[in-house]
């Protein structure tokens, strides 16, 4: 039995086959980048309780730095008025907002007027003294809330917090934090373009995260961004690693401090 | 009378093409693996703002893109709202189309990022707070307003 060979199959037109398919290809995709922009969540619809708890705080003017945009993208913070290019001006007054004066508790309103009146928040120390009272207080309370048959949710929460300060105390030892009522206000009207309503928010969040990264940067030594998102060896996120960190940085910078109006939708109808 | 030697035909040998199909396709795996389809170009004209901080979102197939932009030359009256190639003119009809997508995406609402795409200087805030509104509605909860970054 002779054994018939198999002529070769001629390759030669693979190539331009496969020439073909990369050519198109090469024509109909892009290369995956990660989508970039500003995030933001959506917010919830909250229920009006009228036996919700409601926490009243002392609100000073100099707690609240005001952004007003106009129709025009003028600006107003602080009863000053600003032209849309000036808005760079913002930076600063973020980072003073966040990290101006310090005061030792004990020392009256007087004093802070006396030398040298401000317009941004003042901390005040956190004592040790201070956050025993506190805690106590709020156990009492707690405890009456529990007798009494009463949520306890806000009690409980009261209690946290304290302690969460005492937590900070121990960490980073003497600090000072933002009054309660302290926040940024960006009020923008219906009619400011939104290129200009970003570029605010841009410069607010910009500046907020210099803040953060230089109190992490001469804490320990990290930037934030890389605490807050990064990964460590084994795959493990940072964010885990580096909760107690996180928290205290949460403690000094809260971050419900920016408030937004494009957010103050309850009313708007569609 | 010198003599012209016979050149001799030495040539150089013919180049191997065999291994060209193996370059060839090595380079199409690598662009098959590498890339994702483009999406359509959006009817709408738009520009997205400029910014220095940014997020970003990986995960492409948790993504939905709604454009918002004008059509023609028709400047602020003209706001048109874009989702999955279909324009609509009212924020209220978009609803139903942000719903079919979601659909379409087999993803639950609050993990799907929406990723707005929107014109600068012809849209307003109070655009932004009614397209907010509607999307608070229907449970949207993470968006991402688009923007070119700073150098």
């Amino acid at each position: 039995m002779g054994k018939r060979e198999i002529p070769e199959i001629n390759a030669g037109s693979m190539a331009d086959i496969a020439f073909l398919l990369l050519v198109f290809f090469l024509v109909t995709t892009t290369i995956n980048v990660p989508e970039k922009g500003v995030k933001t969540v959506v917010p919830k619809k909250v229920e009006k309780n009228d036996d919700d708890q409601i926490i009243k705080v002392k609100v000073l003017p100099r707690d609240i730095l005001k952004i007003k945009a106009n129709a025009r993208n003028q600006l107003l913070i602080e009863g000053e008025v600003y032209e849309p290019e000036e808005a760079d001006i913002i930076y600063d007054m973020v980072i003073k907002f966040y990290d101006s004066h310090t005061r030792a508790r004990g020392l009256s309103e007087d004093d802070i007027d006396g030398d040298g009146k401000t317009d941004f928040p003042v901390r005040w120390e956190v004592t040790t003294d201070t956050i025993k009272q506190e805690v106590e207080k709020w156990k009492e309370q707690l405890n009456s809330a529990l007798s009494y048959d009463m949520e306890p949710d806000f009690f409980q929460f009261m209690v946290d917090r304290w302690e969460d300060k005492q937590m900070v105390l121990d960490e980073i030892g003497t600090y000072y934090e933002l009054p309660d009522a302290a926040s940024i206000k960006f009020e923008t009207d219906d009619e400011t373009t939104y290129g200009f309503y970003l570029k605010v928010l841009d410069i607010i969040q910009a500046a907020k995260s210099k803040v953060l990264n230089d109190f992490c940067e001469s804490t320990w030594g990290l930037k934030y961004e890389d605490m807050k998102f990064g990964n460590s060896e084994g795959g493990i996120p940072n964010e885990e690693k580096y909760k107690k960190e996180l928290k205290i940085v949460e403690m000094l910078y809260p971050p419900a401090k920016i408030i937004d109006y494009a957010d103050k939708i309850e009313d708007v109808n569609y | 009378m010198a003599k012209f030697g016979k050149k001799q035909k030495k040539g150089l040998p013919p180049i191997s093409t065999a291994s060209l199909p193996d370059i060839v396709f090595m380079l199409l795996f690598f662009f098959m693996v590498t890339t994702v389809v483009r999406e359509n170009p959006a009817k709408v004209k738009y520009v997205v703002p400029t910014t220095k901080y940014y997020d970003q979102v990986e995960d492409r197939s948790k993504i939905a893109y709604v454009y918002i932009g004008t059509l023609g030359d028709g400047g602020k009256s003209n706001i048109r709202y874009e989702i999955n190639g279909n324009v609509v003119d009212e924020i209220v009809k978009l609803k139903d189309k942000l719903i079919n997508k979601q659909g379409e995406m087999d993803e639950k609402m609050e993990d799907i990022t929406f990723t707005l795409k929107i014109d600068k200087s012809n849209v307003d805030v109070g655009q932004i707070k009614r397209l907010k509104k509607m999307m608070q509605e229907i449970d949207i909860k993470l968006i991402l307003y688009s923007s070119e970054q700073e150098k």
